[in-house]
């Protein structure tokens, strides 16, 4: 039942493109609450994706501010009709790409190095342990499909526009990745 | 070793650690002041191409539209499907258009170019343009001698020549008579045209002398016409067209019913048997005929029979159905017709045909009668009305 419950409040969450793109539209006009109502619809997804990419918490945290904060001053370039979190993630991605060329890393996307979480290393909830295994035994392209996915509430169809890839490799990438998931969890040390 | 989990678990798990680890940072984000970024950048991606408003394409598609029905428009108009010649030099030579209108007009001889002196006919009417010439012609003294002019039409497809010349014709008899003309338009045909023509082409020569009109006495009884029947069918012959519209060459002698007489007789039925839809008097080269349609039993039939000497021109038939069980369509349409208080007689434009819908067999019955129509669905097995309108 709390599962259930959990579910429908995270689609609950999700706004229909329409209403996103109203909201980015009252955005692009300067109106606060539109930013507000945004904000708080798309936090998680946006956090989500930017933590599939960084494998840390610190720096999820510094693209996100940096995602909104590009929101706020480029809403008006947003054309209606598109698919607005796409977009959203987009600039996500493109952060974290500039974030780290300019830092040096060019190994984005590749074999980034594992950093803390928001979780705390020693908490043993079933949630840490699931969070701290997905960020360690998933490649960066299974990280995005499960975050996308279970937690930013994009379809199977939606990802693989967005990361440019056929719909069956999504879904086989989506069950391998989870499969991989269950097996390290089952596997360690409780 | 560890739990084991489904993928519906694991999923929510990563929900609520990743809910748990969100940080909120909406203040910061929502009281930073910011720039509006005037283009795309390297971060912002840039907006895709503005989709293609319906509206545009559907103009292109009429611009498209447009330009055809124009360009196709302009190559019917100033084709020119048939030639007129009037005269024997010919004198005068007419183009015309599939939309009957005069494209150019020439004069061959002296007195072509006399008649044409003065006139524009360029883009008239045919008919406009032969009153034109006709008034020319009797005003230039081409028609006192009182000798027939041959008239010819080629270019067009036997079919066509044949209804336009026998409209000129007409036209032409009609304006001289207005002129009060002794002379007579006489149709000229191929020879390749009346090979092909179903009804007999009038003589070009020698002008036949003008037959004596038509009275109620002159008419022979339906006895003088071999198997003619006196018929009790009403059907009302559409009015006969007006004296001037027949050639010199002859009038109807026949009347309507001496007509469905004769058509009763070649198909062997009697009177009481049929429902006649349509008889007209029609004329083809300066011969009338009728134009007879009727039904009988699950038969429709179409004939043509000569005003003049009743005998059958051309003969049609055709079976509406093989099912025995079926409503006669004469019955069908004396079904409708007395619904409606009308005689076959009193109605126009009578038509009765089978027809079928969702597996229903019905008979569709319509005619006009008082300026309104009528339009019934009368079933073909128990003759019950199914649908009766009035518009």
């Amino acid at each position: 039942m709390f599962l259930m419950m959990e579910g429908a409040r995270e689609a609950g969450r999700r706004l229909a493109d329409t209403d996103c793109e109203a909201l980015l539209a009252g955005i692009a006009r300067g109106e606060n609450e539109a930013f507000a109502q945004f904000y708080q619809a798309t936090d998680r997804a946006v956090y989500a994706y930017a933590l599939s990419l960084t494998r840390n918490h610190h720096d999820a945290q510094d693209v996100m501010m940096d995602v909104y904060l590009k929101i706020r001053s480029a809403a008006h370039l947003y054309r209606p009709g598109g698919k607005p979190m796409a977009w959203v993630f987009t600039i996500v991605k493109n952060l974290v790409r500039d974030r780290f060329r300019r830092s040096g890393r060019e190994e984005l996307m590749g074999d980034l190095p594992e950093g803390e979480l928001a979780i705390s290393e020693t908490e043993r909830s079933d949630e840490a342990m699931v969070l701290r295994q997905a960020i360690r035994v998933l490649s960066t392209e299974e990280r995005e499909i499960v975050l996308l996915h279970a937690v930013s509430g994009l379809k199977h169809r939606e990802i693989a526009a967005m990361l440019e890839r056929p719909l069956s490799t999504v879904l086989s990438k989506y069950h391998r990745a989870l499969g991989k998931l269950r097996a390290a969890l089952a596997e360690q040390e409780v | 070793m560890g739990k084991q989990w489904t993928d519906r678990e694991v999923e929510e798990l990563l929900r609520r650690a990743v809910g748990r680890s969100v940080p909120d940072i909406y203040t910061q984000v929502a009281q930073a002041q910011v720039s509006p970024l005037l283009n795309p950048d390297d971060i912002v991606p840039a907006p895709a191409p503005r989709p293609r408003r319906r509206w545009r394409r559907l103009a292109l598609a009429l611009c498209a539209l447009l330009v055809l029905v124009l360009g196709v428009g302009s190559f019917l108009y100033f084709n020119t499907a048939a030639i007129i010649s009037i005269g024997s030099e010919p004198d005068v030579e007419l183009s015309v258009n599939r939309f009957g209108r005069v494209l150019s007009a020439g004069g061959e001889s002296g007195a072509g170019q006399a008649i044409l002196a003065g006139l524009s006919l360029q883009h008239e009417e045919l008919d406009d343009a032969l009153d034109q010439v006709v008034a020319a012609m009797a005003a230039t003294g081409y028609l006192d001698s009182g000798e027939d002019v041959p008239v010819r039409v080629d270019g067009g497809d036997w079919k066509y020549n044949r209804e336009l010349l026998s409209d000129t014709c007409q036209r032409l008899e009609e304006a001289a008579g207005d002129a009060g003309s002794g002379s007579h338009f006489v149709a000229q045909e191929d020879a390749a045209a009346q090979g092909n023509a179903s009804l007999p082409a009038a003589t070009s020569s020698p002008a036949p002398t003008a037959a004596p009109v038509s009275t109620p006495s002159a008419a022979p009884t339906p006895s003088q016409y071999p198997g003619a029947v006196p018929s009790a069918a009403a059907a009302t012959p559409t009015p006969a067209p007006a004296p001037s519209h027949a050639s010199s060459h002859a009038s109807a002698t026949l009347t309507a019913e001496q007509a469905q007489a004769a058509a009763l007789s070649a198909a062997g039925l009697s009177a009481g048997d049929v429902l006649f839809e349509q008889v007209e008097l029609d004329w083809y080269q300066g011969t009338p005929h009728y134009d007879l349609e009727f039904v009988s039993g699950h038969t429709e039939y179409e004939y043509e029979v000569d005003a003049v000497t009743g005998t059958v021109l051309t003969q049609h038939s055709a079976s509406m159905t093989a099912d025995p069980s079926v409503l006669a369509a004469q019955e069908a349409g004396q079904t409708a017709l007395q619904h409606a208080g009308y005689a076959a007689g009193e109605v126009q434009d009578l038509e009765v045909e089978l027809d079928e819908e969702d597996g229903a067999l019905y008979y569709q019955v319509e005619f006009k009668a008082g300026g309104i129509e009528y339009e019934y669905e009368i079933g073909a097995y128990d003759g019950s009305i199914y649908k009766a309108e009035q518009d």
